[in-house]
């Protein structure tokens, strides 16, 4: 039986060099983040002809717009999992520390490609674009890679430390994973319990680690190209594994978001909290989850073998009964009817699952062959991947920076905050539904010029992520009274 | 199958979503404990489960039916009778021709000579009616019946550079 499952805090203080590290990787991913919300925002006022600056300068934003979301994203989730983890594992500030500084070499990198070099090919740079980009350097392709392996490696770190700490913490792999919960017999009274964030760490660590070696996979080749080692790369198995990288490292970060909450929501509902069998199940379909579906984004390659649009066409459908019956249905058994008590994290968790389905009922659909015909590279892809986002991922991931920063200096939240964090949503929904609707009228993603008949949809969008700034700033206004001392409850142990 | 019909469905499953969602939200203060509800989830589990997974199974069967892939499409459209070759470049399409009848069935053959494109037509009303990915190296065969007369235009759908958007061309049905 866990120890910390529904008592006390969903972090662990006593070890307080680590939750100080937690804290630096959530923030560092709030504060990326925001900027790079301003820079989605300047293309949704171009494109609604409000303010329009250049194609070169636009698909240079639309750049780092989308490498900065992702990655910051990624490493405020990661930072979330430290605290909690903090609980009941034992972790190395050392490698904790480690990933980070790797981790965070990608932003001059990053920066460099995109500002100094002139990059401009998209974050998922897509072989063989960055090396013949027509208005950039090769060099400045390169660096782009270079910024992936600086993720990629950073990540890995964290990865295989995480791993490590929780295989050690169980007594081997298959425990970790819960295995022993998911074929227990009645007669096997004693199954050794992972806490659900342990398990949730282990299993994101695994698919963080394969991710990982998809990413080289592709990277060595494309650096050998570079190096004049090779003459070009197979323009379809870098892409498959471009996708592989790109996809899992995206999709991963949601999971990770919602192990936050398996830890957060027993403090409003005071239920939760076991690795019942579900939950075993559930973590552990995630890593096939995850990782099966990447061809998706290669339906339209006729060429690609028939073999693997059918794995990922069943890949991607399978995780709609998955997490609709195992993870949400779970969530919202521990929600309904329990007297959930109302804060803004609370309010986030809630919003959080209305968003993910939300985005998920967009994603399925689109993952349907012939529906991906007449959708694919419209604006109903970024529709499905920014409800993720926006009302999945950064619900979960701020709902619990913003318990952390709140419990630990015990600066309590006003009431009034809650009606920005429901804004947030309100506001959120609104920005989305003009995304699909305008993917449903055939208008291309990644477009740094709208045609006149388009530009209505833009011009909907704008006030709704206005309000969406606005209704984060509020809740910022609130957060940053705690944060002097939550940063002094971390750091030099006690 | 149109965008439309795709809309409306995902609108009405959100909509089906939101409620089941308002219900939970709504429920909170009417406190139960949490066995009960727990027992009563896992009831809900097994009974959806069976149907759910049938359900997807089905449609899987129709998915690749109706997809959009040479050995499917030879039989829900039939066999191609004019070919036409689609070269892409930085940022440009080369067809070998720029007219096409209307009610036959049609092969493009899209390749590229640089980098990744997409090769979407989109009809006189501007709506996306077809795809398929323009890549070095490869030959994607895209088979479709053009039903409208009228100017079919050609938009890049993978982004592939600082003129991605202006990478067009026309083709006229009739």
């Amino acid at each position: 039986m866990s120890d910390h499952s529904i008592d006390g805090p969903a972090y662990g203080s006593e070890n307080r060099p680590i939750l100080r590290i937690a804290l630096v990787y959530m923030l560092t991913g709030f504060v990326i983040f925001l900027i790079m919300g301003i820079l989605g925002l300047i293309m949704r006022l171009d494109h609604a002809g409000w303010w329009v600056i250049s194609p070169n300068w636009f698909y240079r934003i639309m750049t780092l717009h989308g490498a900065g979301m992702v990655a910051s994203l990624l490493m405020a989730a990661l930072g979330g999992i430290i605290a909690i983890l903090n609980r009941t594992v034992k972790l190395s500030a050392r490698w904790l520390w480690s990933a980070y500084v790797v981790y965070s070499l990608s932003v001059p990198f990053l920066l460099y490609a995109v500002l100094i070099g002139g990059f401009s090919g998209g974050w998922t740079a897509l072989d063989p674009l960055p090396y013949h980009g027509m208005t950039w350097s090769k060099s400045a392709g390169v660096m782009m890679y270079v910024t992936f392996l600086a993720v990629g490696v950073g990540f890995l770190i964290y990865c295989v430390h995480i791993f490590d700490a929780v295989r050690r913490k169980a007594g081997g792999v298959r425990r970790a994973l819960a295995w022993e919960v998911i074929f227990s017999r009645k007669s096997n009274s004693q199954p050794y319990e992972p806490e659900v964030a342990e398990l949730a760490a282990i299993v994101t660590a695994i698919i963080g680690i394969v991710t990982v070696i998809g990413g080289v996979l592709v990277l060595v080749p494309l650096f050998a190209e570079a190096a004049g080692l090779v003459k070009s790369v197979n323009p379809l198995y870098s892409k498959n594994f471009i996708m592989l990288f790109g996809h899992s490292i995206a999709n991963v970060t949601i999971y990770i978001a919602v192990a936050l909450v398996y830890g957060l929501l027993p403090v409003y509902t005071k239920r939760g909290g076991h690795t019942t069998k579900f939950v075993a199940l559930a973590w552990n379909f995630t890593i096939i989850l995850v990782l099966t579906p990447p061809p998706h984004h290669l339906y339209q390659d006729f060429a690609q073998p028939l073999g693997l649009a059918i794995i990922g066409q069943v890949a991607s459908w399978s995780i709609a009964p998955s997490v609709l019956l195992l993870t949400i249905l779970g969530n919202l058994s521990y929600i309904y009817r329990s007297g959930m008590r109302w804060a803004v994290p609370s309010v986030m968790i809630a919003l959080g699952f209305w968003g993910w389905v939300f985005g998920g009922i967009g994603g399925t659909i689109d993952s349907a062959i012939p529906a991906n015909q007449l959708l694919h590279n419209t604006l109903w892809v970024p529709a499905h991947f920014h409800a993720y986002y926006l009302l999945g991922v950064t619900t979960f991931v701020w709902g619990y920076l913003f318990y952390l920063i709140s419990d630990l200096s015990g600066v309590r939240e006003k009431a009034s905050t809650k009606i920005a964090a429901w804004l947030y949503g309100i506001a959120g929904a609104g920005f989305l539904l003009v995304f699909f609707f305008s993917g449903a009228d055939s208008i291309p993603r990644r477009y740094a010029v709208h045609l006149p008949e388009w530009n209505l949809y833009a011009a909907i969008a704008v006030p709704f992520v206005l309000l969406t700034i606005a209704s984060l700033l509020w809740i910022i206004a609130d957060m940053i009274r705690g944060l002097r001392g939550a940063w002094r409850n971390t750091g030099a142990t006690k | 199958m149109t965008q439309k019909d795709i809309l409306i469905l995902f609108l009405v499953l959100s909509a089906i979503w939101t409620a089941i969602w308002f219900k939970v939200i709504l429920s909170i203060p009417n406190i139960q404990p949490e066995e009960e509800v727990t027992k009563n989830a896992n009831t809900l589990r097994r009974r959806l489960a069976f149907p759910m997974i049938a359900t997807l199974v089905i449609l899987l069967t129709a998915v690749f039916y109706w997809s959009p892939y040479p050995v499917f499409r030879e039989h829900t459209i039939g066999k191609p009778e004019v070919t036409v070759n689609v070269n892409s470049f930085q940022w440009g399409w080369i067809l070998d021709t720029d007219t096409l009848p209307a009610h036959k069935v049609v092969e493009f053959n899209v390749t590229s000579r640089d980098v990744n494109h997409g090769f979407a037509i989109y009809n006189s009303e501007g709506r996306l009616v077809a795809q398929t990915q323009a890549m070095p190296g490869y030959i994607n065969k895209l088979i479709f019946k053009f039903d409208e007369p009228g100017e079919y235009t050609i938009r890049c759908l993978e982004y592939c550079g600082v003129s991605h958007h202006v990478m067009l061309a026309t083709f006229t049905v009739d």
